[in-house]
C-alpha cells in the first residue's frame, strides 16, 4: 500500500506554510490505526516561516470507519484545542478538509517519538516508571478537562453535540440504538445498559473529554510521555468517564494489578489528576464509569467486527476485534450485578 | 463429511504447523498476521468441538427462564430474551433476575473459554481485590 501523490501533498503544504516549495518523503505506513491510516512523512519546506525539515504524520480516513468516529477536520479541531490547553499532544500543523488533494481529507501533525501499542508500552517500562507516567497522564487529563462548553475555546468545537446533565440517560439510549443497528441481539449488553441507568451517579460537571483515553492511545519514549493521540471520539462528557475508561480492566493489557491503564497505581493516577484540578478525585464515580466502560468497548468491537462481517472491509483483525465483545460481557457480568449505587 | 481426521483435528494440526514451523521465523507484520491466523484457527477449532453443545445448553437455559414455551430456535430465543431484558421483565433483586444472571454468565463463560481463556484466567486472578483509594 502506498500513499497517493506525495507531490500534491507537498504542493498543499507549501501553500499552507506560505512557502514557495516543499517536498514530501514517505517514510512508511504506521501500525495501529483501525479507523484511520497514519503515514510517517518527512516534509522539507524551502522557505517562509516554517522553513526546514519537519518529521510529521499524515492522518487520513481508512477505507471504512465506524459511526462514532469524528472525520479528520473535526479531529484536527479537537487536537488543536488540546494543544492550546497545553496538553501534551503532537502539534497539529495543517488540515486538508476537502479531499481534493489525495481523494480523502487528511491532516498533518508533528511526529513524536516512542511507542503506543499497549503491550509494548508495558514491556518498555521500568517498575519505577509506571507511577510517574500515570501521575503525568492524570495531570494531562486535567488540562483537557479544563475546557468546558461555555469556554471561548469551545467556539471552535461548535460541531460537538450538546449534552446535558442527563448524559447517562442519553448514553443509554444511544447504546440501545447502536445495538439495534447490529444484526444479532446482545442480552448481556441489554442487561448492562439497564444497570448503567440504575446505578447512575449524578453528573455535576461537563467538560471536553477524550473518550478513548487509555493505554494504547498515548506515545511513550524511554518511560516518558511524548504525546496523547486519537481524539476521534472526543466530546462533552462527565470528566469521570475518562478516568474510569483509563482504569477499566479491559484496557490493562493483562497487567490487572496495575489498575491505572495496566501501567501504574490508581493512587498515582488520581494524584496527578487532583494536582491539576485542585480537587480530590471522587473514587466512587471513577468506579462507576469503570464498571460500565466495557459496554461502550463491546459495542465498538461489535461494530468493528461488523465492518468485516458485512463484507465492507474483509479483515481478520476486524473479525477478531468483534469477538473481544465477549471479554467485555464477561467483565460486565462479573462487576455490575454486585455493584451498588454510589459504591 | 470428511473421514477422520475431521475438521477440528485438521485445524489443530494447522495451528501446530504455524506454531512450530512459521511463527519463529517471521517478524513484524508477517508475525502479526501469523499470530492472528493461529488464534482464529484455535477459536474455530473450539467452536467445532463444543459449539453445538454450547448452543444447546444456552437454548435450554433461556427456555428455563420462561414458563411458556420458547421454541427451539436459538436466534429467536436470544432475540426475545434481549427484548425482555430491555423491557425490564427481569426485575432487579428478584429470583427471576438471579436465574437470568446465571443463564447469561454460563453462556458468556462458555464463549469466553472458546475465544480467550487467558483473559478469563487473568480476570479470575485479579478477583482478589481492587485497591482502595
Amino acid at each position: 500500500m502506498t500513499l497517493a501523490d506525495p507531490e500534491a501533498i507537498a504542493a498543499f503544504i507549501a501553500r499552507s506554510a506560505g512557502a514557495s516549495d516543499a517536498a514530501v518523503t514517505v517514510v512508511g505506513r504506521l501500525a495501529g490505526g483501525a479507523i484511520q491510516d497514519n503515514w510517517a512523512v518527512n516534509v522539507e519546506i524551502a522557505d517562509g516561516p516554517m522553513a526546514g525539515l519537519h518529521e510529521a504524520v499524515l492522518r487520513t480516513d481508512a477505507v471504512s470507519g465506524i459511526a462514532e468516529s469524528w472525520p479528520r477536520a473535526q479531529e484536527f479541531a479537537l487536537i488543536s484545542a488540546a494543544y492550546e490547553m497545553g496538553v501534551t499532544v503532537p502539534q497539529p500543523l495543517w488540515l486538508e478538509p476537502t479531499g481534493d488533494v489525495i481523494g480523502r481529507p487528511f491532516y498533518i501533525m508533528r511526529r513524536v517519538k516512542g511507542v503506543a501499542q499497549g503491550r509494548r508500552v508495558l514491556r518498555g517500562l521500568e517498575p519505577e516508571q509506571g507511577d510517574v507516567l500515570v501521575r503525568r497522564l492524570g495531570l494531562e487529563l486535567s488540562k483537557l478537562h479544563a475546557v468546558v462548553p461555555t469556554d471561548k475555546l469551545s467556539a471552535s468545537l461548535a460541531f460537538l453535540p450538546e449534552v446535558g446533565l442527563d448524559l447517562i440517560v442519553q448514553r443509554a439510549a444511544h447504546y440501545r440504538k447502536s445495538l439495534d443497528a447490529l444484526p444479532e441481539p446482545h442480552p448481556v449488553l441489554e442487561y448492562a445498559i439497564n444497570r448503567m441507568e440504575d446505578l447512575a451517579p449524578p453528573v455535576t460537571r461537563l467538560a471536553l473529554c477524550h473518550r478513548d483515553f487509555r493505554t494504547g492511545n498515548y506515545m511513550v519514549d524511554g518511560g516518558r510521555l511524548t504525546g496523547i493521540l486519537d481524539f476521534e471520539f472526543a466530546g462533552w462528557s462527565d470528566p469521570y468517564e475518562d478516568l474510569g475508561w483509563f482504569c477499566a480492566r479491559c484496557w490493562r493489557f493483562g497487567a490487572t494489578e496495575n489498575e491505572a491503564g495496566g501501567v501504574g497505581s490508581r493512587a498515582a493516577f488520581y494524584a496527578g489528576y487532583a494536582e491539576g484540578t485542585g480537587r480530590p478525585v471522587d473514587d466512587a464515580r471513577v468506579r462507576y464509569w469503570e464498571a460500565v466502560a466495557p459496554i461502550r468497548w463491546a459495542i465498538v468491537a461489535l461494530q468493528q467486527g461488523e465492518r468485516h462481517a458485512s463484507g465492507q472491509e474483509p479483515s481478520l483483525d476486524l473479525a477478531l476485534t468483534g469477538l473481544r465483545a465477549i471479554e467485555c460481557e464477561y467483565d460486565l457480568l462479573s462487576d455490575l450485578p454486585k455493584m451498588t449505587r454510589g459504591a | 463429511m470428511l473421514p477422520r481426521p475431521g475438521a477440528a483435528d485438521l485445524l489443530k494440526m494447522a495451528q501446530e504447523a504455524l506454531q512450530d514451523h512459521v511463527l519463529g521465523k517471521v517478524e513484524g507484520e508477517a508475525k502479526f498476521a501469523a499470530l492472528m491466523a493461529a488464534r482464529a484457527m484455535a477459536i474455530a477449532e473450539a467452536e467445532l468441538r463444543g459449539g453445538a453443545a454450547a448452543d444447546k445448553a444456552e437454548l435450554k437455559a433461556i427456555q428455563g427462564l420462561y414458563e411458556e414455551p420458547v421454541g427451539d430456535d436459538l436466534a429467536a430465543a436470544r432475540q426475545r430474551l434481549a427484548a425482555d431484558i430491555r423491557a425490564r421483565r427481569f426485575a432487579s433483586g428478584t429470583p427471576r433476575e438471579v436465574r437470568l444472571l446465571d443463564a447469561l454468565t454460563a453462556a458468556t463463560a462458555t464463549r469466553l473459554r472458546a475465544v480467550n481463556i487467558k483473559y478469563m484466567a487473568q480476570r479470575q486472578r485479579g478477583k482478589v481485590a481492587e485497591s482502595a483509594v
